[in-house]
């Protein structure tokens, strides 16, 4: 039996720029699922994800062709769109997003089923440390927040956020190093409250 | 290895992005006889476990198969027509970039209308201000005027100002000539300032066959009239979408249509106020 390796990403788009639609659809089924997820966690909105995630991809239906190989892979090129509409919403949308939204509520009941229950307790411990983590990502300055998303829980290498965030390999190295402490003290603040620091209490910043 | 130094790879060590063996094992050793240094690493192990969790919990998370459906009609859309504006979703509005070019445009636009015509204005008056007032109005228009140097008139000048105004020659020869005299700047000041139907019947000839219903003068810049020393009236032509820009109501099924306006222009070429005209 033959098993035929699957297409490249830059060999499915350059079937896109020929017009072909299978390829298109191939390219948006492996690429969608990093680039929503990435807004979901930037956002905590699902519907900034959804309109995120639409946004790139009309960009790489209309604009396929400004895509530079040199710089950078197309999951990289498709993150750093992601990341300015992201970055957009957020700014028009302030003061209507805010931690507790639907990525907190309704994200939870959403995607309840994605956890094992053979252990209701240590599930609910789970669950609390999970929301806890969260609430403390989605609390961070925004530039701190993206570090943390694309090398933590998309496990970006350094060199790819740079691509992504378009800035140098030492300076994601440090914003990373730097998120990681703010979480710490974070966390740290909410598990003993009487030592909570005045950035514990802070609403999310968009700095 | 020292505390400092520590610090600097505990973050690839908790993440387990540390390849360097010896590194590594400096870095263990360190812990074994700093004990504030492992209780950092055990925080940042912490975290990266947690992280973890919050990534594996969201794995399976996508987009709804809504913005597929729509992408790929969009991606149809697109082939079908490449080039054809109509091709775009309904759902698409301007990119940033877009929006600015067609502000841009606009902004040209109008300040090309304004040189044009105070260019036409002050070649016309200086060749011969008489033939002027007799000819029809063109479109743009430029009236100009004279904004007075005191706004609040003696009752010297208020006399002074009826006598002239009592043996003005008719309405139709004195349109477009400038403001010679204090007292009828003034006059003009206060007609502005009344706001009232009458100060299109006395600076327009046409409004005099035509009613013309014009709203107040909008200012345009920070001060308004009350920096002005001077200067014209300009008709002009804007899209039906301006009054929105002003706070004012709009028929939404005529907003690709246009409306007469008149442009304040101070002497020193700045558009200060706008009115609109019915």
């Amino acid at each position: 039996m033959t098993v035929f390796p699957s297409p490249s990403d830059d060999e499915l788009l350059r079937l896109i720029l020929a017009g072909d639609e299978s390829a298109f659809v191939a390219l948006y089924r492996r690429r969608q699922s990093g680039i929503y997820r990435f807004a979901l966690q930037m956002s905590g909105s699902e519907m900034i994800a959804e309109d995120v995630t639409q946004e790139v991809f009309m960009v790489l239906i209309n604009e396929a062709k400004n895509y530079d190989p040199s710089k950078g892979s197309l999951s990289a090129y498709l993150y750093g769109i992601a990341r300015n509409h992201v970055l957009r919403a957020l700014s028009r949308d302030r003061s209507f997003v805010s931690i507790g939204d639907s990525y907190e509520e309704d994200g939870e009941a959403g995607h309840e089923q994605l956890v094992a229950n053979d252990d209701p307790l240590g599930d609910l411990t789970r669950n609390e440390t999970i929301v806890t983590v969260r609430q403390a990502v989605a609390a961070l300055p925004a530039h701190y927040r993206e570090v943390v998303v694309l090398c933590d829980l998309h496990e970006m290498s350094y060199v790819e956020a740079a691509q992504v965030l378009n800035c140098a390999v030492g300076t994601v190295r440090s914003r990373l190093h730097r998120a990681r402490a703010l979480l710490i003290e974070k966390l740290r603040a909410r598990n003993e409250p009487g030592t909570a620091s005045p950035i514990v209490n802070t609403a999310r910043c968009f700095a | 290895m020292s505390c400092r130094n520590f610090e600097t790879v505990i973050t690839e060590l908790a993440r387990g992005q540390m390849t360097e063996a010896g590194a590594r094992e400096n870095a263990f050793a360190h812990m074994e006889s700093c004990k504030s240094c492992a209780m950092k690493y055990a925080d940042d192990q912490a975290l990266t476990a947690g992280l973890r969790a919050v990534a594996t919990k969201l794995s399976a998370a996508e987009a709804s198969a809504r913005v597929e459906e729509a992408l790929v009609s969009a991606f149809r859309q697109r082939t079908t027509t490449p080039l054809s504006p109509i091709a775009q979703p309904s759902y698409r509005t301007l990119s940033g970039w877009a929006t600015l070019a067609v502000a841009a445009a606009a902004a040209f636009l109008v300040v090309s209308v304004f040189g044009v015509s105070r260019l036409l204005f002050n070649s016309s008056s200086e060749s011969s201000p008489q033939n002027v007032a007799r000819t029809s109005q063109p479109a743009p228009v430029s009236s100009p005027i004279t904004a007075p140097q005191n706004p609040v008139p003696s009752s010297a000048e208020v006399q002074s100002t009826t006598a002239v105004s009592s043996s003005e020659p008719p309405l139709e020869e004195n349109v477009p000539t400038r403001f010679a005299d204090r007292s009828r700047a003034q006059k003009f000041n206060a007609l502005l300032n009344s706001k009232t139907k009458r100060s299109a019947k006395d600076y327009f000839a046409d409004a005099n066959e035509r009613e013309e219903i014009t709203t107040d003068f909008l200012p345009l810049t920070y001060g308004g009239l009350s920096q002005m020393d001077g200067g014209q009236i300009v008709r002009v032509e804007v899209p039906r979408s301006a009054l929105q820009s002003f706070g004012l109501p709009m028929n939404v099924e005529r907003a690709s249509g246009r409306v007469k306006a008149d442009v304040l222009v101070g002497n020193d070429g700045v558009a200060r106020a706008i009115r609109f005209v019915k």
